[in-house]
C-alpha cells in the first residue's frame, strides 16, 4: 500500500506527526469513552452520511453504515497505527462495509449492473423525466443528478463520488478500492459518461 | 479532436493530471474548438451539481450513534478483574470440556492438532469424510497459490467485474440449504447493530485502511502460506485459543471471550447438550436455537463482534458463513457449515 510521502501534510494518526487532541481523543474512544466517540462522529459523521447516502440510497440504510462504521471502525485505531488520515480511513471502511453488503445481497457480483441505455436499466430505474408529477412539478437540478446516480454501476458511482464530491486524487481512489489507477480513469470515464447520456449533456 | 483520445485528454485536463506543456496545448484546441470547450464546461458543472447535493444528517442521528456505541463497548468496560476472572474460567472449562466433548462425541481420531499453517494445510487437503456431489473444488488457495508464484497481479481485473474478486458461488443445492435454514441475524437495517455474513469485511479489521475487504480470505490464505513469518499471524485453533499457541498473542480482556471449540463435524451433528458444551459459556443455551437443523452443522465460538471477522474455517466451505449472533453475554460467532460431514478447522487469526 503507497504511503504518503512525510512531506506530503498528510496528517497521521496514532504516531508522533499526528495531531496530539486527535490520538487523545481516539484514544479515550479506544477506552470507551463515549463523549470522545461524540466528539469524532460530530467531525467525520456528515462527510460519512454524504457518501453513505449516495452509495446506499436509502436514508436508514446510510445511517446505519455510517454509524456501523464509526462503532467498529474507531475503536480499532489503536491497532492500525496510523498510515492514512482519519477522514480517509473512515470513508475506506465506509465503502468496504457498503461492499460487502451490496456483495451479500448477491447483486453486483451475480447480475451485471445494466449498462445505461439497457432496458434492465430503465426497467429499475425509470427515468423519471417524463412522468406527469414531473411535468406538474418542474424537478429541479439536484434531483435529476441523485436519479442520474442511482442509475450508476456501484464501482463507477463511488469512483466518481470520490473523486467529484470527496476530492481524491486517482491514486487515494485506486488504493481505496483496491484497484489500478488505470481502473479508476476507465470507471472515471464511464461515470462521466453515463452521467452524460442520462443527464443529457452535450459530447 | 475526437473519439477516445478527446475524451481522455478531457478527462486528464478536468482532473489535472496533465503536465504544464499538456496543459497549454489543450487550452490552446480549447481556444478554438466551441464543442470541446462546450464539453469542459459541461463535465465541470456536472462535478459542480455533485457537490451541490445536500445530504443533512437526520435528526438525532449523534444521539443513536452514541447509544451504538456505548452497546458495542459495554464489553471492553469490565474491570480487569472481571476480565482476569473470565479468562481463568476460559481457561478450566477449555481445557474440561472442550477435549471431553470432542472425545466423548465425535471420537479423538476425528481430531486434526493444529499448530502451524502447515499442518492446517494438510488438513485443507485431506478428503473429508463424504464429499457432497455437488459440492464444488476449494480451488481459491491454490489460485493465489499459483498466482503467487507466476507474478499474476490479481488486482488487474477487468473492470467489467464490478471491480470485485472473484467469491465462492455456492453450489445450488447449498444455496438452497442456505436460505432455507434460518438466519440467526439479518443484514438490514430491522438489525443495525449486528453483522451479518460479512466475514469479508474488513473494513475494521486490525489494518483498517491497509484491508482488502473484497479479498480477505484470499488474502488471507495467501498471507497464510506465503507470508505468515513476516506479517507474524498467528491462527490459533479455537480449541487451543485458551492456552495462546506458540508464538501467539497472551489472551487479554478482548480476547477471554474465545473460549470456543475446535470443530470437527465427522458425519454427524453435535445434539443440544454437546452444543451448550461447545459454546462453553455460562447460559450457552441462549445460542441453543442455532443447534443443528436439517444437514447444517452449526459450531458457536464466544467472541466480540469485530472478532467474528477473524474467524476462518480451514478449508474454507462453500456456503459456510460466519455471523454474529447478539444476546448480551451469550453473544458469539456462530459458524454454519453446509456439510456437517466434512472435517474442518475452526481458527482464529491473531495478531501479535
Amino acid at each position: 500500500m503507497r504511503e504518503p510521502s512525510d512531506d506530503s501534510g498528510v496528517r497521521r494518526i496514532g504516531d508522533a506527526r499526528s495531531d496530539p487532541d486527535e490520538a487523545a481523543l481516539l484514544e479515550r474512544v479506544r477506552r470507551g469513552d463515549a463523549d470522545a466517540f461524540d466528539v469524532v462522529a460530530r467531525t467525520h459523521a456528515p462527510r460519512l452520511y454524504r457518501l453513505a447516502l449516495h452509495l446506499a440510497r436509502r436514508p436508514e440504510d446510510a445511517e446505519d453504515l455510517v454509524q456501523e462504521t464509526l462503532v467498529r471502525a474507531l475503536p480499532k485505531l489503536g491497532r492500525f497505527e496510523g498510515r492514512a488520515r482519519l477522514s480517509t480511513y473512515l470513508m475506506r471502511a465506509l465503502t468496504n462495509l457498503w461492499r460487502n453488503r451490496l456483495r451479500s445481497k448477491g447483486r453486483s457480483r451475480l447480475v451485471p449492473w445494466p449498462e445505461v441505455g439497457d432496458d434492465r436499466q430503465q426497467a429499475e430505474f425509470p427515468d423519471p423525466a417524463p412522468s406527469v408529477e414531473n411535468g406538474l412539478l418542474k424537478r429541479d437540478r439536484a434531483d435529476d443528478v441523485r436519479d442520474a446516480l442511482e442509475r450508476l454501476e456501484p464501482t463507477r458511482r463511488l469512483t466518481i463520488l470520490l473523486r467529484e464530491v470527496e476530492g481524491l486524487s486517482y491514486e487515494e481512489i485506486a488504493d481505496m478500492t483496491d484497484v489500478p489507477v488505470g481502473t479508476v480513469r476507465s470507471r472515471l470515464a464511464r461515470a462521466r459518461d453515463d452521467l452524460r447520456k442520462i443527464l443529457g449533456g452535450r459530447r | 479532436m475526437n473519439g477516445n483520445g478527446r475524451d481522455e485528454r478531457l478527462q486528464d485536463y478536468l482532473d489535472d493530471r496533465m503536465t504544464p506543456d499538456e496543459r497549454r496545448e489543450f487550452e490552446g484546441l480549447l481556444a478554438r474548438d466551441p464543442d470541446l470547450a462546450a464539453a469542459v464546461d459541461d463535465a465541470r458543472a456536472l462535478g459542480d451539481s455533485l457537490r451541490a447535493l445536500d445530504a443533512p444528517l437526520p435528526e438525532g442521528f449523534h444521539d443513536r450513534a452514541r447509544e451504538r456505541f456505548d452497546a458495542s463497548v459495554s464489553p471492553r468496560r469490565r474491570m480487569p478483574w472481571e476480565a482476569l476472572g473470565l479468562a481463568a474460567a476460559a481457561l478450566v472449562l477449555g481445557a474440561i470440556l472442550v477435549p471431553w466433548a470432542m472425545r466423548t462425541e465425535f471420537g479423538e481420531s476425528e481430531r486434526v492438532p493444529m499448530e502451524s499453517w502447515e499442518l492446517q494445510e494438510e488438513v485443507r487437503k485431506a478428503p473429508a469424510a463424504s464429499e457432497p456431489v455437488d459440492r464444488p473444488a476449494e480451488p481459491k488457495l491454490e489460485r493465489v497459490a499459483a498466482d503467487a508464484e507466476s507474478g499474476a497481479d490479481r488486482r488487474e481485473e477487468p473492470e467489467d467485474s464490478a471491480g470485485f474478486a472473484p467469491v465462492p458461488v455456492a453450489p445450488k443445492g447449498a444455496v438452497a440449504k442456505n436460505a432455507a435454514a434460518p438466519e440467526p441475524v439479518a443484514n438490514d437495517a430491522d438489525h443495525p447493530g449486528t453483522v451479518a455474513n460479512e466475514r469479508f469485511a474488513d473494513a475494521v479489521d486490525d489494518e483498517g485502511v491497509g484491508g482488502r475487504a473484497d479479498r480477505v480470505p484470499e488474502s488471507f490464505q495467501k498471507s497464510a502460506v506465503t507470508d505468515a513469518p513476516r506479517r507474524q499471524r498467528v491462527a490459533a485453533p479455537l480449541a487451543q485459543a485458551t492456552a495462546p499457541a506458540p508464538g501467539a498473542t497472551p489472551l487479554d480482556a478482548d480476547h477471554v471471550r474465545d473460549a470456543g471449540a475446535t470443530a470437527t463435524t465427522p458425519g454427524r451433528l453435535p445434539d443440544a447438550d454437546t452444543w451448550s458444551r461447545w459454546i462453553a459459556a455460562p447460559g450457552g443455551d441462549a445460542l441453543a436455537s442455532l443447534a443443528p437443523d436439517g444437514d447444517w452443522a452449526s459450531i458457536a465460538v464466544i467472541a466480540g463482534p469485530a472478532d467474528c471477522d477473524r474467524v476462518r474455517v480451514i478449508p474454507e466451505p462453500p456456503g459456510g458463513v460466519v455471523v454474529y449472533v447478539p444476546g448480551g453475554p451469550h453473544a458469539g460467532c456462530a459458524i454454519r457449515l453446509p456439510d456437517p460431514a466434512a472435517a474442518v478447522q475452526v481458527v482464529r487469526e491473531t495478531f501479535p
